[in-house]
């Protein structure tokens, strides 16, 4: 039976099938003859996510735009799929013209969150790929891998053939130029591909260790790069953009037009990886934004259009594009959205004029119960400056709130905590004040379990224990209940594991192969994690787990992320550390003086 | 004004749901740019009347739906615009205008066709063997997780033919109570003793018959 046939076959018997069909409008399907270069582009996840990805609808549009490549589609099937696969003998295929994985020539993963890195694992297996770079022959694909969580690439090293560090829009067309003049042995195709600027070649390199302790890489080839520099587009407005995206046929986890306003953020909140690794900031005009947006729903059909960025509030004419698109929409039956807003009454004016009759429930992300802890990140609002937001918010008529913190940061003490519910207290009492609606507040507190990461001025600290992380989430609990407010916390496990793979080094690839051996996949989903098998793949390893996440590292540690620049330099992110245990706030350089981060100076962005 | 169409659902569009089959018929329509009207309240949506839902996995040729409209198009313009936007697998099979004191499809739904095929194991007679089925005093079907009914009363036709090593059932079905051909093709190999090959089991949805010539209002 052909592959088609039997994929087919199976489609009856699995929970939504529409995953796995493809055909979707704006899908692109070229005949592999008429190519060079075929690119399998995978997501580690399940379709509904992997769809929702903007940056892999960048990549697909990039790379579909180059006449002889074709970029097809791949994602994790859900474990049933997965299971009459493997019955079947059907291997992972891609959703243009369901060709085997492995008859591509390159197999790019988008590395978005640890907790997916076992789903890296199984797909390459599925595919029949041999899962260690060192295990893969000259008739082997190459296997490459980008996404923030490349910007610590050493747990994933021994998997991943070449890591595209940073935005790849320009890369990935360089990677696969490589590609299609490279003729010859596997091993030239990685030295030429180590030349390029961004691309890390983790097997040109040896990781070298003292006991535990981890003393950093030492290069095997002269020729490749000491240090691995991000990439960065110098200008966004211009850059390629997907305003015919894929449109799914079944409902995905973002079922949406996206509108990218700008890239980058320099807030400079002390937790934040995408604050640094997306810096410098910088903004699409307001004349191509509109544009895009007509042509993104002529091209979709989409009922709504997000305005997405890391703080969408922040484009400076983000009042007159608003009212741009609102005009040229009206009468349309599309809405707009805006996903990521700041506290303040500001943010509460723009929603009103997003959401003119729909009352929802509105979000803000306090991150800290406290003004001082609030200093302590550099989320620069206090105590106040909430209430007010909360009180605009309700003034308009939203009577559903939606708060966002963090618990587990650096410096934080029960006095930290039960501020979270005095917090939530004030705000049921502002509503009581100023609620314009008959009804009581909806009010829904969701903490989630902090994790220091890579490229942060709290990439040196510990992470809280899984026992205390609990105590904590009980505390808060214990103070929330009486006041009726919904709590919603996250697993500490997952978060303890997601620390570990973090800030993790290359001995942890072992345990990620063992843990999939032991049957951890799908990690991120609640209902699917085996902490079991974890816990027996780090006894079977002899690795101690807390060693990489509830262990703090001394100013002179070499950290296993070292070789890689993201333009912000270490100097910097100790300073800030500095002054988050002061407790003082850095302003945000875009509405201010140049803070000294290293990006704008850097090779990264002017070289 | 009021627009009448009949779709297909075949290819990928098959694997869908209904909710999932409308929202990508709501979005084509905003792609042909056709002047579809919104319902009014919190959350506008466009005013479509779907005749039926149809089960996830079945290939149909008749999935009629009513689209209400603000303003008059010209059909056959809209025919075009609409069939040049609409994805893989679905595709307009009629379109016209009807006048707006209609009844709605579903009240005007009286039966629904299938065309079933499914290979055979043995070749019985199976012309005597759909009789004798039909000539039960109960045809008792068992719905997946829904229990055992009595589809006598609401089984309206079924012949059989054979081609190629394959049964090809033609089956009628009430409009008013629900019988999903599956079940029943179920029970009539049940009732010939393992006489087809499930696996192979195909189903698509051939027409709907409405009441009198209420469709075009003609």
């Amino acid at each position: 039976m052909i592959l088609t046939d039997q994929i087919e076959a199976l489609l009856p018997h699995v929970s939504t099938p529409g995953r796995y069909t493809g055909g979707e409008l704006n899908s692109v399907v070229k005949r592999p003859e008429d190519v060079s270069v075929r690119f399998a582009l995978a997501f580690p996840d399940v379709y509904e996510v992997g769809m929702s990805h903007l940056g892999s609808h960048i990549l697909y549009k990039v790379l579909n735009d180059i006449p002889d490549v074709a970029c097809e589609r791949v994602y994790a099937p859900w474990v049933d799929m997965e299971t009459l696969m493997r019955q079947n003998g059907v291997p992972l295929f891609s959703l243009e013209t369901r060709t085997p994985v492995r008859e591509f020539d390159i197999l790019g993963f988008s590395l978005e969150y640890e907790l997916s890195y076992t789903n890296v694992l199984n797909m390459l297996q599925l595919a029949g790929i041999p899962l260690r770079s060192s295990e893969r022959g000259e008739s082997d694909l190459l296997v490459v891998a980008g996404g923030p969580c490349v910007f610590n690439p050493e747990p994933m090293a021994p998997f991943i053939d070449a890591f595209v560090i940073g935005e790849a829009e320009e890369a990935v067309v360089e990677l696969v130029r490589v590609y299609r003049e490279w003729k010859g042995h596997r091993r030239e195709l990685l030295e030429r591909l180590a030349g390029i600027t961004g691309v890390y070649v983790p097997s040109f390199y040896d990781a070298c260790y003292d006991g535990e302790r981890y003393l950093g890489l030492k290069r095997i080839d002269s020729a490749v790069p000491p240090k691995i520099r991000k990439r960065v587009l110098r200008r966004l407005e211009g850059a390629p953009y997907p305003v015919r995206p894929i449109v799914p046929f079944i409902n995905i986890v973002h079922d949406r037009a996206v509108l990218e306003l700008f890239r980058g953020c320099t807030r400079g909140c002390r937790f934040c990886q995408a604050g640094t690794i997306y810096r410098p900031v910088r903004e699409r005009e307001l004349e191509s934004l509109a544009q895009m947006a007509r042509e993104l729903i002529s091209n979709t059909g989409y009922n709504e259009i997000s305005l997405a960025s890391l703080s969408s509030a922040d484009y400076p004419r983000i009042q007159e594009l608003m009212e741009r698109l609102s005009d040229e929409l009206i009468g349309t039956g599309v809405g707009l959205s805006l996903p990521s807003l700041r506290v303040d009454t500001f943010s509460v004016e723009l929603a009103k004029e997003v959401e003119k009759v729909r009352k929802s429930t509105f979000t803000f992300a306090p991150e800290a119960g406290t003004d001082r802890l609030r200093r302590v990140i550099n989320k620069g609002i206090t105590h106040d400056q909430i209430l007010e937001a909360c009180r605009a918010a309700f003034e308009a008529g939203w009577d559903g709130l939606k708060l966002y913190f963090m618990i587990g940061l650096p410096t934080e003490t029960d006095q930290d905590i039960e501020g979270i519910a005095e917090l939530a207290r004030e705000v049921k009492k502002e509503y009581g004040r100023s609620g314009t609606s008959r009804r009581s507040l909806k009010l829904h507190v969701s903490v989630s379990n902090f994790v220091p990461k890579p490229h942060t001025p709290f990439q040196w600290e510990a992470q809280d224990s899984m026992e205390e992380l609990q105590r904590k989430q009980k505390f808060l609990a214990k103070w929330l209940r009486p006041l009726g407010v919904k709590l919603s916390t996250h697993d500490v496990r997952t978060s303890f594991l997601e620390a570990v793979f973090a800030r993790g080094d290359r001995r942890l690839a072992q345990v990620l192969e063992k843990a999939w051996q032991y049957g951890a996949h799908f990690d991120a989903w609640r209902e699917q994690l085996n902490f079991d098998a974890w816990r027996r793949a780090f006894e079977h390893t002899g690795i101690e787990p807390r060693f990489y996440a509830t262990r703090a590292r001394d100013e002179n540690e070499v950290l296993p992320w070292d070789h890689i620049d993201a333009g912000v330099t270490k100097a910097f992110l100790w300073k800030e550390r500095l002054k988050a245990l002061a407790a003082e706030t850095t302003p945000d350089c875009r509405f201010g003086p140049c803070q000294f981060c290293g990006v704008c100076s850097s090779e990264v962005y002017s070289g | 004004m009021i627009l009448r169409l009949c779709l297909s659902k075949e290819g990928p569009a098959r694997f869908i749901s209904h909710l999932d089959y409308s929202r990508a018929i709501e979005r084509a329509l905003r792609r042909a740019q056709i002047p579809v009207q919104f319902t009014e309240g919190f959350n506008p949506r466009m005013k479509l009347s779907f005749a039926d839902a149809l089960p996830v996995g079945m290939v149909s040729r008749a999935e009629w739906l009513d689209v209400h409209l603000k303003a008059s198009v010209d059909p056959a313009e809209a025919k075009r615009r609409l069939g040049a936007s609409l994805p893989a697998g679905v595709r307009v099979l009629e379109l016209f205008v009807i006048p707006d004191n209609l009844p709605p499809l579903t009240s005007l739904l009286e039966a629904v066709t299938y065309e079933a095929t499914v290979r055979l194991r043995d070749c019985p007679d199976h012309g005597k063997l759909i009789q004798h089925f039909l000539r039960q005093e109960e045809i008792r079907v068992e719905r997946p997780s829904r229990g055992v009914i009595d589809v006598k009363g609401s089984l309206l036709d079924l012949r059989g033919e054979v081609r190629d090593g394959k049964l090809i059932v033609y089956m009628t079905t009430s409009g008013e109570k629900t019988v999903r051909p599956e079940p029943v093709i179920r029970a009539l190999d049940d009732f010939g003793g393992s006489w087809l090959d499930l696996d192979s089991l195909r189903v698509e949805k051939t027409g709907m018959v409405f009441r009198g010539s209420s469709l075009t209002g003609g």
